[in-house]
């Protein structure tokens, strides 16, 4: 019966709402948190694990030597590589090494298994396919964002360093 | 005597090193240079152990076991000295295991991380070694050899070729072979196995697959009578290499290169893929279903003149199959020896050509006479017993050769004659060296199948068996091809229904009789250009022939222009079957890898057409009538010996022989392009000298009034008297022209 009462007056004069709207008014003057994402892009860890990319050497040489340690590693089996030696100077190197993106569980673990830091995940982290079959990357495109992002890759690199 | 190892008791026999006993006690012992079947050297160290009351630790592989001796495989003393061993041997090793072809089965990568330490103190520069081209079959690379030796004794103890050495001495010591000669020994390939690190490799899995994607399954050799052991690794579908797997009876521990290298070939891009049938002289695919009944339609139409001829190499299943379906349909003339030209012998013939003796049982033989048989080269397994033998039992072996050629083990006698001299000299033993052969001895003759190719291989095989029975010798035919025994116990000849029973009434005595009135062939495995004695012959018959059925696995000119229909055939190592081995073992080799595309396992083949014609017969029904009639059959020596023959006069005709190597003995051998760039792949052709050949690097044979062009190095031998030798640089594109013939040489 109490109860009832205290509910009643609560409701005529506006307890609740003023209560929320106290939060409110705290807010309204605090700068706000959410970003405007395509405008504004949150910051990244240095070791964010983004898109894959195949690095090269200073001298424009494929770091990759064909070693599979990565293929094996792979918890969700999204690398496939087929090795070979290669004519010019009888060395290891990959005929192909495609990423199937849509398995890739972007774990991290090829980056930790390379030897010689061929794979790396980039701070990439967006971009979209038209195609299902896009979904693979091959070795071509994978040298090409190790191109692009070989500065950002050291620059991170710089940082990480134990 | 007790030891205790561990401080646990056990048995041990005298004479046993503590590694031995180990070993079958199975308790682990890291080792480098130690394999059981080479001798002891005690050089890597690596196996050093604890002894009680010895000063220091011990190298298990070289110490005698005592009575009560106390060894300890573990504690702090033991591993110690491995951890030192496990330093020094890293010091000059490279650390390239990722683009090691070792890396995951390596020996010194596992007992470094069980035996090793996690740090070295060592700090200054490694050592590098420069690569050295030992061949086509084995590549190198040096740098990250540890010196255990393995390969060196490997070719003084068991190949019976110093072919590997050590120079140097320090850290200068090197393995080499001597003045960058390349492999030679038909067993080179073995050295792969017993190196612990990637120094030496297979140059044909080279960077291709890693060891831990390989899936392993069981096979046997198809290149050979002795049907090796044999597990093949399979990566996506594709033989990636091939290694022995261990057999007592067989190959122990060995793989021929032949075996280890032979499945080069499956890749090849002579492959037929797609079944076929001939329109407007042009080979068009087909589909499956309409060829099995236009073939089972034409077997009917020409059924009584129609030549069936079937390789050697096929599974016991094809063979019996095959001769079912075509026997059951009126075909008589069904043959299997197309590179012989002799048949003189065939009704005395033992049912199942033999090694006739367990080949272990080399080692029990005092007197080996090989005839016409180069054991090293053909059967390089053999060599090995051989080898043995003469070490072990001090066996005299003797020589008869047809053309000059070296074994890897020391002959008594070792003579070379023109096949006709060879019947000559086997005649006239009582006055000549075989005279020292006396029948209370164990005698081996081993007649190779070199001889088979010759023209008088009935005078041969008479003359030898003569003098095996008169020294109460055992008689032991080696066949050409895998499965040769079987061929003759699944009655792949005219003469003799499965299990050696007399066929009655066969029309022709073997298929070159046949020719006159042939309108079809049936060719199984078989390429007209390079398995027939004489080509040229074969070819025209097949130009003239109706209708010509193939089932091939590669294509070649021949089936290009005269097959009517082609089918698909999986190559062996893509089927399933059994193979008798000359041992008389039957052994079941799975399939390791699926057909490739349209290709299809011949049994499947022949199934089909057995059902186009009505003839139902399962899987099960073949296998068990297989194993009715081999164990019916009754084992006999092996003595072949036929009455009338023709005496060989005085001065007999100019001969002209073929040599051919065993590495382009069958379809898939004749396209492993490495094997093929060994000094083992040259054929030979032996020619009489009178034809005034002058050394002139071209010859033009005529022969059938067709030309043969062959470029070639001629190369004169003083033996046997009055001929040359002419020898095919490898290559099985050239053709061999017949046995028989009369040639003029332009």
């Amino acid at each position: 019966m109490i109860k009832n009462i205290i509910n009643f007056l609560k409701s005529l004069f506006f307890i609740e709402i003023l209560k929320g709207l106290r939060i409110t008014g705290k807010k309204i003057y605090k700068k706000p948190i959410t970003i405007q994402y395509p405008d504004e892009k949150t910051p990244l860890s240095t070791r964010f694990r983004g898109l894959h990319a195949l690095r090269k050497y200073p001298n424009g040489e494929e770091r990759c030597i064909g070693c599979k340690l990565c293929e094996a590693v792979c918890p969700a089996l999204a690398i496939t590589i087929e090795t070979e030696e290669r004519e010019s100077d009888k060395t290891r190197r990959t005929t192909k090494y495609d990423i199937d993106l849509f398995k890739c569980i972007y774990c991290g673990f090829c980056e930790e298994a390379c030897p010689v830091d061929a794979i790396v995940e980039t701070s990439i982290f967006e971009y979209h396919f038209e195609n299902r079959q896009d979904s693979v990357m091959s070795k071509i495109d994978l040298l090409k964002i190790g191109d692009l992002y070989e500065k950002e890759e050291l620059k991170d690199r710089s940082v990480n360093k134990l | 005597m007790e030891i205790f190892i561990n401080d646990n008791k056990h048995e041990a026999f005298d004479n046993e090193t503590i590694i031995q006993v180990t070993d079958r006690l199975n308790i682990h012992i890291p080792r480098f240079c130690y394999h059981k079947r080479l001798s002891i050297v005690a050089s890597c160290r690596m196996c050093l152990i604890e002894v009680e009351g010895a000063k220091f630790p011990q190298p298990a592989c070289s110490t005698l076991v005592r009575e009560g001796m106390k060894i300890k495989t573990t504690g702090s003393v033991t591993e110690d000295a491995q951890k030192s061993t496990m330093e020094f041997l890293l010091i000059n090793h490279p650390l390239d295991c990722p683009v090691c072809d070792q890396a995951g089965e390596c020996e010194l990568q596992d007992v470094s991380l069980d035996h090793g330490d996690y740090k070295s103190n060592y700090n200054e520069m490694k050592r590098t070694v420069i690569d050295k081209d030992i061949g086509s079959l084995v590549s190198t690379e040096m740098t990250r050899c540890i010196h255990c030796s393995r390969c060196v004794r490997f070719g003084e103890e068991v190949a019976g070729i110093k072919e590997l050495g050590m120079t140097g001495r320090g850290e200068k010591t090197k393995i080499e072979t001597f003045v960058n000669q390349s492999l030679t020994s038909e067993l080179s390939g073995n050295v792969i196995d017993l190196c612990p690190v990637g120094a030496l490799n297979n140059n044909l899995y080279k960077y291709s697959a890693r060891t831990w994607d390989l899936e392993q399954k069981n096979s046997i050799s198809f290149n050979d009578c002795l049907g090796s052991n044999i597990y093949y690794h399979i990566y996506k579908n594709s033989i990636k290499r091939a290694v022995p797997k261990e057999n007592e009876q067989i190959n122990l521990s060995w793989l021929s290169d032949r075996d280890r290298f032979g499945h080069e070939g499956i890749e090849s891009n002579e492959r037929i893929l797609l079944p076929m049938i001939k329109e407007n002289n042009k080979l068009i695919q087909s589909d499956l279903n309409s060829l099995y009944s236009i073939t089972a339609e034409k077997i009917k139409e020409f059924s009584p003149n129609t030549t069936a001829i079937m390789s050697a190499q096929s599974s016991c299943e094809e063979m019996y199959l095959y001769q079912k379906i075509l026997r059951e349909n009126g075909i008589t003339n069904i043959d299997h020896r197309t590179k012989e030209c002799d048949f003189r012998y065939q009704e005395n013939y033992p049912v199942i050509p033999s090694f006739d003796i367990k080949i272990n049982d080399l080692a029990k033989m005092d007197n080996i006479i090989l005839v016409n048989t180069n054991i090293s080269k053909e059967f390089p397994i053999l060599s090995i017993y051989l080898r043995n033998a003469i070490k072990n039992n001090s066996t005299n072996v003797f020589s008869l050769a047809t053309y000059n050629y070296s074994e890897n083990f020391d002959t008594n006698i070792n003579e070379i004659f023109s096949p006709t001299d060879l019947v000559r000299y086997l005649r006239d033993s009582a006055n000549n060296q075989l005279a020292s052969i006396e029948s209370n001895h164990k005698n081996l003759i081993i007649l190779g199948p070199s001889s088979t190719h010759l023209k008088n291989y009935t005078e041969i095989l008479n003359s030898t068996s003569n003098f095996a029975k008169l020294t109460n010798s055992k008689l032991a035919l080696l066949g050409d091809l895998s499965n040769s025994s079987g061929a003759w116990a699944m009655g792949i000849i005219p003469h003799r229904l499965p299990g050696g029973i007399q066929c009655d009434k066969y029309k022709e005595k073997n298929y070159v009789s046949a020719y006159p009135s042939n309108d079809m062939f049936i060719v199984y495995n078989l390429e007209p250009e390079y398995d027939f004695s004489n080509d040229i012959e074969i070819l025209d018959k097949l130009k003239k022939s109706k209708y010509n059925i193939f089932f091939s696995s590669y294509i070649t000119d021949a089936i290009e222009k005269y097959a009517d229909i082609v089918f698909p055939l999986a190559v062996q190592q893509e089927s399933t079957g059994t193979h008798l081995n000359t041992n008389k073992q039957l052994q079941k080799s799975e399939a390791v890898i699926l057909p490739k595309e349209k290709a299809k396992p011949g049994l499947d083949f022949l199934h089909n057409i057995s059902k186009a014609l009505g003839l139902d017969i399962s899987n099960k029904q073949i296998s068990q009538d297989i194993s009715k009639i081999l164990s019916s059959i009754n084992i006999t020596d092996n003595y072949v010996i036929t009455e009338n023959l023709r005496v060989p006069k005085e001065k007999d005709i100019l001969e002209k022989y073929i040599i051919r190597s065993p590495n382009t003995n069958n379809p898939t051998l004749r396209r492993c392009e490495s094997l093929l760039n060994t000094h083992d792949a040259d054929n030979f052709m032996s020619l009489p000298m009178d034809m005034n050949i002058t050394e002139d690097k071209k010859v033009t044979l005529t022969e059938h009034s067709k030309q043969i062009k062959i470029n070639t190095n001629i190369k004169t031998h003083s033996k046997p008297e009055n001929t040359i030798l002419l020898k095919f640089s490898g290559r099985y594109k050239q053709k061999l022209g017949s046995c028989n013939s009369v040639i003029d040489i332009e």
